[in-house]
């Protein structure tokens, strides 16, 4: 999904993030999971959220959401952005909407390589001596 | 159980308000310990980046969040030493004088037991010890005079300067925002470089927090700093009259005892009703200094409302401060508003960056795919916004209490319910439609609101104070009206919130209480 809140989340590494983010302590980890009230361990909001747009998505066409054309995945999200997914069983969709989003942003915008990309001149006091 | 060896204060949290009193106390010669829940920062640990920065923020606190407009935790909080100030955006914004006499002036919420002439001492004093820089005597325009702050304003940039032709429209007048950076070298710290990085902590401190101002000044006084550490309880003599100290779990789990002769609960403003609420005993049973019930009541947050534009120009959005480079106090009259109650701050020209909360991004939050994409691509460029901070009425119904579940240490958690009502419904309302008379006397050629939900930020009340257990968790100082040497600092001791940041007043009375404090040692402390 992160590709399609954000074109380049794939080869930025957007799965890579979430997958290595989880896997350390929250009090390590820098998703924006932690800034929007999830409760650790952000494996379980991960989990769930995948399993509900996985679920929801089959429901509606009979396919798992990487299985969508593009149009229909945007759609799909234009939908969950909107809590409008009828019969939604996971972490709240709006929730699910703003954080996978947010991973996204981070991981194509929000390094100094995505800094660059855009143009804008990063400024860094002390910069990341890695990506995350 | 390993019971320390007493120590004149422990103050629970190394934050702006227990590093003030630390650093009043140690210089006055006092044993003191700060404890705190978190890592020991350093200044070397504040990376210049939005993901990074989130590690000094708290990752699951120990919190349920109930209503409609839930308390702000994850982006505001604190976690470690340094606390919320090591990240705050260093806007100093005082409360002004009818803000302490709101029930005398309309006949609503409460009064504060103190006059704003009773505190404005002190925030002259933190501006010259912390270092501010602003234009004092152009906010004369709307509060008494005082001293000039140390330091000029701020630089002014593109993204803030576009707004002044629309402010001026509406006939509100701005002027330099007052903040708690360094525009010029201050004591040893060096000016500002205007890379807007403030947000996640800024290590030459060039921005005022702890670790450079009060902290620094108490450990050099001697005062000890136990990180890791997390206090569980206030204890208190068989009689109920007086606090001896706290029981805290170290980083391994052990149980310690820390006696005292004075006990400061310097924490979250969430977190010190929690801290009381779980020191019931039997001279207590319904919590520390809770005889008026009042403990974890009347939490109070600010609303904000944004007005979003977009200009042709390249507006360099990601230099200058994460602070403000323009306020007003033109809408601070509490009925400035028709048909809504309450003060409003304005304030314009903080740095965007690209990513985190209060990045680009989310600026349009319904965009994604390719549309977000080209959004962004312009908005590095044309990007900017301001903000109108509102002031929300006390409510006993917004409250901390605790439910069954407990934490690893066998603490209860805390439930933290909060709602606006109507009247904060119409003042962020009346602010929008504001906003955009704004906007559209400026030369921006897109101008947009986000109105989906109304923003909770900068948590404050919980343990307010005023003139007595009846009406009221502590006084003026912060001091409980139950145990003379059981104190409460920080914005939770607010009785009203005003729409100024409440870091400032924060300084401004913990210095206070401190400097009482220390004054008046051996009636307090026993």
């Amino acid at each position: 999904m992160g590709e399609a809140l954000v074109p380049g989340a794939r080869e930025a590494g957007v799965a890579h993030f979430i997958d290595q983010q989880v896997s350390v302590s929250a009090s390590e980890a820098l998703l924006e999971a932690r800034i929007v009230n999830v409760r650790p361990p952000f494996v379980n909001f991960y989990r769930g959220a995948i399993a509900a747009v996985d679920k929801a998505s089959a429901a509606r066409g009979g396919k798992r959401f990487a299985a969508l054309l593009a149009a229909e995945q945007h759609d799909f999200i234009g939908q969950l952005r909107q809590n409008k997914i009828d019969g939604w069983q996971g972490p709240p969709a709006g929730q699910v909407y703003f954080v996978l989003r947010s991973d996204a942003v981070d991981v194509v915008f929000g390094t100094m390589e995505g800094y660059e990309s855009l143009g804008v001149p990063y400024m860094p006091h002390i910069a990341p001596d890695k990506r995350w | 159980m390993a019971t320390q060896e007493k120590v004149d204060v422990v103050i629970a949290g190394a934050g702006a308000s227990g590093s003030t009193f630390a650093a009043v106390l140690a210089k006055a010669g006092k044993k003191v310990v700060l404890i705190d829940n978190g890592p020991d920062w350093q200044l070397t640990d504040l990376i210049s980046s939005d993901m990074w920065g989130r590690r000094i923020k708290p990752a699951g606190p120990p919190f349920i969040l109930e209503g409609k407009q839930v308390a702000p935790i994850g982006y505001h909080g604190g976690w470690g030493v340094g606390g919320a100030a090591l990240h705050w955006f260093a806007n100093v914004p005082r409360l002004l004088p009818n803000d302490f006499k709101i029930k005398s002036e309309h006949n609503r919420a409460h009064d504060w037991p103190i006059a704003y002439e009773d505190v404005a001492p002190w925030y002259d004093k933190v501006a010259h010890d912390i270092g501010i820089s602003g234009d004092a005597k152009a906010e004369e325009l709307w509060r008494p005079a005082g001293r000039d702050y140390p330091m000029p304003p701020m630089r002014t940039f593109k993204n803030g300067e576009v707004w002044l032709k629309g402010f001026a429209a509406n006939n509100i007048r701005m002027v330099p925002a007052a903040v708690a950076m360094n525009s010029t070298d201050f004591k040893d710290r060096p000016a500002c470089i205007y890379d807007g990085w403030c947000h996640v902590g800024c290590p030459i401190g060039a921005l005022a927090n702890p670790l450079v101002t009060y902290l620094g000044e108490a450990r050099a006084a001697g005062a000890e700093v136990r990180a890791w550490s997390t206090v569980t309880r206030v204890l208190t003599d068989a009689s109920g009259k007086k606090a001896t100290g706290v029981e805290y779990f170290d980083r391994d789990g052990e149980k310690h005892v820390q006696p005292a002769s004075v006990v400061v609960c310097a924490s979250w403003a969430a977190q010190n009703p929690r801290l009381l609420l779980n020191s019931a005993t039997d001279k207590h049973p319904n919590g520390l200094a809770n005889a008026s019930g009042l403990v974890g009541k009347y939490m109070m947050t600010h609303i904000t409302a944004v007005t979003n534009a977009m200009f042709d120009d390249d507006l360099e959005g990601a230099k200058g401060t994460i602070g403000g480079q323009f306020m007003s106090y033109e809408r601070y009259s509490k009925t400035a508003h028709k048909g809504a109650f309450g003060s409003t701050l304005l304030v314009c020209g903080g740095a965007t960056k690209v990513s985190g909360l209060t990045g680009i991004h989310n600026a349009r939050p319904d965009l994604f795919g390719a549309d977000l994409a080209a959004f962004m691509k312009r908005a590095v460029k044309g990007f900017t916004r301001f903000t109108a901070a509102c002031e929300e009425q006390p409510k006993i119904e917004n409250r901390v209490e605790l439910v069954t579940q407990k934490d690893e240490f066998g603490m209860p958690l805390a439930r933290i319910v909060h709602n606006y009502d109507d009247n904060e419904t119409a003042l962020w309302n009346a602010n929008f439609e504001e906003g955009l008379k704004i906007a559209h006397a400026t030369d921006a050629k897109d101008v947009w609101q986000m109105r989906t939900a109304m923003p909770a930020i900068h948590l404050m009340g919980g343990t307010i104070m005023g003139t007595g257990a009846a009406n009221s968790v502590v006084n003026s100082f912060g001091q409980t009206h139950e145990l003379p040497n059981l104190y409460v600092a920080g914005p939770g001791i607010f009785p009203t919130c005003g729409a100024s940041n409440p870091t400032y007043t924060v300084f401004a009375l913990s210095l206070r209480a401190a400097e009482n404090l220390a004054s008046n040692w051996g009636a307090i402390a026993g």
